[in-house]
């Protein structure tokens, strides 16, 4: 009966003693009984009771056999253990706390880590279903992905599709209250869809798509921007100049549709003619800007609607010319946001470095636990000789760990969370000015996936640090352990050599890597654009209103100078052309933008050489060119750039504005920065004449007022009358601060990293050496008797841990140069960088050098006399 | 003589049949039934005792022996009473089965 067996097993564990009373007396009776009859049989009272004994069989294994009766053995044996492994720490509770600090510092960074991973990858859209959503796009016959156009949206939505739901986007930038932020335009479709209520007030309905300004605001804009404002429901707000009225905030944890950008508001579709520049949406001119997500209807394989897809679409474009056409469709999941091929490959990168350190912390502990198994020698060699079996043992030096992981697995997550909101604070410090309006961050809160990772990853490091000396430990002879004398083989071990050499390579590398990144942030803040920023600001205006804008900037008072730029200097990448310098010479791709001749003297370049462009020059757009020096000496190098000619060969695919054909250069400028990053090609570029008119070019003023307040008031002005005018407006010198800001934050997490692994690695160095030292006191004691000099015994204990030192460098060295080369691939920095390098490694060798002879001092105070007569 | 392997749980539960007895009485009355021929070993006696207490086919009590100390009586449950039926069936049928091949073959 299980009930029965219940009841008894639980007597058994919950009332061991009184069920061991009763065994007792069940058995003595026995005895007795027995010891009675053999009186009879005529045998002496002593004598009956020894044959008793005997026939009852020998010690206590008629005992042991009804204890295992109870079925409880391996629950008895666990508290046993966990009885005694507390006990243990009991009487080292040093080594206890070494431990799990050591294993949280850790688990706490990984756990840090993988909150922010699980927060921006991982975590579900927070809407109804996401499982059934999907992201569509096709591609046109010459491969280039392409969204959808109205009329094809109002076709998909009317025709008998495999989608219960659709809905199209777009998002937008636009300035709310004057301050930048990201906006989505929805259609009707778009919340139903989410299927998630608004906090306060409500969504658009189908009657608001007719083009009312309208918003839905997030619950982060509606805290940050408007203070939480109750009354926040009706209320009109500023929204690129036009005045729309909010009809709801959405909940904190609403993501909408899309993964990749946290949204500020969202608008219907039918007012992006007021937040959007270029052709109405809606209009004659069909933009191909929609991004539709649909909603996969109820037992619709993705297969099956995928191809029904395909069909539809090659019927929407069989109009089209033939390279216009579809060839495939393709259906985004929005279930998972895994990132796909380099993306994934960086983020692993960045990852692994955390576990490394896990490891190296684990490593520490594993010596740590060598360590105490190695002075628990004879005690488990008695053990051992007394019938203990080798996995019994294995078990309670398991059971040892993971009473050791736990805990350390709860100051971790404390530890995880204090990080995150550390980080976050010195984000929020240290964000440079407008960058702070561009950066999301996603709510960072645990779930469920932070503790089933914490859980698996606690486990982990048990299995690591608990099985791995365990085996060691319990793999030993018995008649020496028994002896005291210590097995050679146990002292040097290669598994210990091998874990000294990863940590010290996991910290090399992180150092070295902070170093590159150090020295990178540091190229860029020292790196001379070659600009004067300080009082320029960069301004974007609508095209419609460029003209009225033109003219009330130059009435404007406190404005020196007005340029334009085809290119926002420092904020984006220049596109490049191929061109020719000379008859024989070779195809060079240089860089190009187009700037009104006040551009130069706008931002203080120099002319080094000839002349800069005329205004009429400028306004016929005639075939002259300014180079920069670099581009000159690229070119013609040693020879004179001005009056030479330049030749561009026309690319196939003729881009708009792409030059081509013959252009005379006039003039050679100093070198600037040429765009966002310093790339290779140097400070290359080649300036062509345009005039204020330019369409879709940056204006740039030279302000006498300190930039920020000038910003406010060419803000004001452009707006006034004209809504809507500005699409940005930026100081200068915000780009200029944010350049090095991703370089500073990488080199403060490898530093804090390195930093670290640096530490696990010292004390792990120390605990070593410490140990070699009290291991080998005996045979150290017979050489200093024998006349070894202090040096030759501590270099004996010091050496072979320098000479894994080395090697560790040497491989910590090779990772760095594989893993910055990837991330060079990423980001601007120099995978090999000499200073970097010789800097890490002589931290992380000055490091295991002063851990290795710290402890090796200690030989000096071995007294031979004493140390020979001991044991 | 050693008993087969098994067959200590069926005599225990065909002793327990009529009255209640102690794990001695047990082991007497096998012995003294068979006059002598199987021998309980005593060391075997008490776990097998435990194991069918833990399956539910005895249960077992502390009550005053007969020579007035306290002693644990096993007594049959329903279930063991069923499951002493059906292993002497089954006894019978290999026993007989035995023979037979011994006779004949």
């Amino acid at each position: 009966m299980p009930w029965n067996d219940f009841l008894l097993r639980s007597r058994a564990l919950f009332f061991r003693k009184s069920a061991e009373r009763d065994l007792e007396e069940e058995l003595a009776f026995h005895v007795d009984m027995q010891t009675r009859k053999n009186i009879e049989t005529g045998l002496t009272p002593a004598e009956a009771r020894r044959r008793a004994r005997i026939q009852f069989g020998v010690g206590d294994s008629a005992k042991e056999e009804c204890r295992d009766a109870r079925g409880i053995r391996f629950i008895e044996d666990v508290v046993q253990d966990v009885r005694y492994a507390l006990r243990g720490f009991g009487r080292a509770p040093l080594f206890a706390l070494g431990v799990i600090g050591t294993i949280s510092l850790g688990l706490g960074w990984n756990t840090a880590a993988f909150t922010i991973f699980n927060a921006y990858v991982l975590r579900p859209l927070a809407v109804h279903d996401p499982g059934s959503l999907y992201e569509l796009g096709w591609v046109d016959r010459t491969g280039h992905d392409r969204q959808f156009n109205w009329d094809q949206y109002r076709n998909l939505q009317s025709s008998n599709s495999p989608f219960v739901q659709v809905s199209a986007f777009m998002p937008y930038s636009a300035r709310m209250e004057g301050r930048p932020t990201r906006g989505l335009l929805v259609d009707a479709g778009y919340f139903p869809m989410t299927g998630v209520p608004p906090l306060i007030g409500r969504t658009p309905l189908p009657e608001d798509s007719g083009g009312q300004p309208v918003v839905v605001l997030s619950y982060g804009a509606w805290q940050t921007r408007f203070a939480a404002d109750p009354h926040i429901v009706g209320r009109r707000i500023l929204l690129q100049g036009h005045l729309f009225e909010v009809l709801g905030v959405m909940p904190e944890t609403f993501s909408g549709l899309n993964r990749h950008f946290r949204f500020d508001l969202w608008t219907p579709l039918a007012t992006s003619g007021m937040l959007t520049d270029g052709p109405g949406l809606l209009g004659p001119s069909h933009p191909e800007d929609l991004n539709v997500a649909v909603r996969l209807r109820d037992g619709v394989d993705v297969r099956q609607a995928q191809s029904e897809l395909a069909t539809w679409m090659s019927n929407m474009t069989a109009s089209l010319p033939l390279k216009q056409r579809a060839s495939t469709v393709r259906m985004a999941s929005l279930a998972t946001n895994m990132p796909r091929g380099q993306k994934l490959i960086s983020i692993t990168l960045i990852l692994i470095p955390f576990a490394a350190v896990l490891l190296s912390a684990c490593a520490n502990v594993i010596n740590m636990m060598l360590a105490r198994a190695l002075s628990r020698q004879r005690e488990i060699g008695v053990r051992l000789s007394l019938g203990a079996t080798r996995p019994r043992l294995i078990r309670q030096l398991f059971v040892e760990a993971s009473l050791l992981a736990m805990p350390a697995a709860i100051v971790s997550y404390i530890l995880a969370r204090a990080v995150i909101s550390l980080c976050l604070r010195v984000i929020a410090a240290t964000l440079p000015g407008n960058l702070a309006d561009y950066v999301r961050i996603d709510p960072l809160a645990a779930d469920i996936r932070v503790f089933v990772f914490l859980l698996i990853a606690a486990v982990i490091s048990a299995v690591l640090f608990g099985l791995l000396p365990a085996m060691q430990a319990t793999r030993m002879d018995i008649v020496q352990a028994t002896r005291g004398e210590l097995n050679a083989a146990f002292r040097s071990s290669r598994l210990r050599n091998g874990l000294m050499v990863a940590q010290i390579a996991v910290s090399a590398t992180l150092l070295i890597i902070c170093g590159v990144f150090i020295r990178g942030a540091n190229r860029m803040q020292r790196l001379e654009t070659g600009m004067r920023t300080r009082d320029v600001i960069s301004i974007e205006v609508q095209e419609t209103s460029r003209a009225r804008a033109l003219s009330k900037l130059a009435d404007a008072p406190g404005l020196s100078l007005i340029a334009s730029a085809a290119h926002a200097p420092l904020d984006s990448r220049l596109p490049a052309a191929m061109a020719v310098g000379n008859e024989h010479g070779q195809s060079v791709r240089l860089p190009y933008t187009f700037t009104s001749p006040a551009y130069l003297p706008l931002f203080g370049v120099p002319l080094l050489q000839g002349r800069n462009f005329t205004d009429q020059e400028a306004r016929s757009r005639a075939a002259v060119v300014i180079v920069s020096q670099s581009a000159a000496r690229k070119i013609w190098p040693g020879g004179n750039a001005v009056g030479q000619s330049l030749r561009f060969t026309p690319v196939e695919d003729g881009a708009l504005g792409q030059p081509h054909g013959a252009v005379q250069v006039i003039g050679v400028a100093r070198d600037t920065v040429v765009d966002d990053v310093d790339a290779d090609e140097g400070r290359t570029v080649v300036y062509f004449p345009a005039d204020l008119q330019l369409s879709g070019s940056v204006l740039l003023a030279r302000v006498q007022d300190r930039p920020e307040i000038a910003e406010r008031k060419i803000a004001a002005l452009l707006e006034a009358d004209d809504p809507g005018a500005v699409e940005r407006i930026d100081t200068m010198q915000t780009f200029v601060d944010a350049r090095d800001y991703p370089y500073r934050t990488m080199s403060w997490v490898s530093a804090a990293l390195g930093g670290i692994a640096l530490l696990f690695t010292l004390s792990g160095i120390y605990g070593v050496v410490t140990w070699a030292v009290e291991q080998r006191t005996k045979e150290i004691g017979v050489r200093v008797a024998m006349g070894a000099s202090l040096c030759a015994v501590v270099g004996l204990v010091a050496g072979e841990c320098l000479r894994l030192s080395t090697l560790g460098i040497a491989i910590g060295a090779a990772f760095e140069l594989i893993i910055a080369g990837i991330l060079s691939t990423q980001v601007t920095i120099k995978p090999f960088d000499p200073v970097a390098c010789l800097g890490g490694i002589l931290i992380v060798l000055s490091v295991c050098t002063t851990a290795a002879l710290l402890p090796a001092r200690r030989v000096a105070s071995i007294n031979p006399n004493a140390t020979l007569r001991y044991d | 003589m050693n008993l087969l392997q098994g067959t200590l749980d069926l005599l225990i539960l065909r002793t327990l049949k009529n009255d209640p007895l102690h794990g001695w009485a047990i082991s007497e009355r096998i012995q003294q039934v068979s006059q002598d021929v199987l021998q309980v070993n005593q060391g075997s006696l008490y776990p097998a005792l435990h194991r069918l207490e833990h399956k539910g086919f005895i249960t077992a009590g502390w009550a005053t022996s007969e020579l007035g100390r306290r002693a644990r009586f096993y007594r049959l449950t329903a279930t063991g009473r069923k499951q002493l039926d059906l292993e002497s069936e089954s006894w019978e049928t290999m026993t007989a089965a035995i023979g037979k091949v011994m006779k004949l073959a």
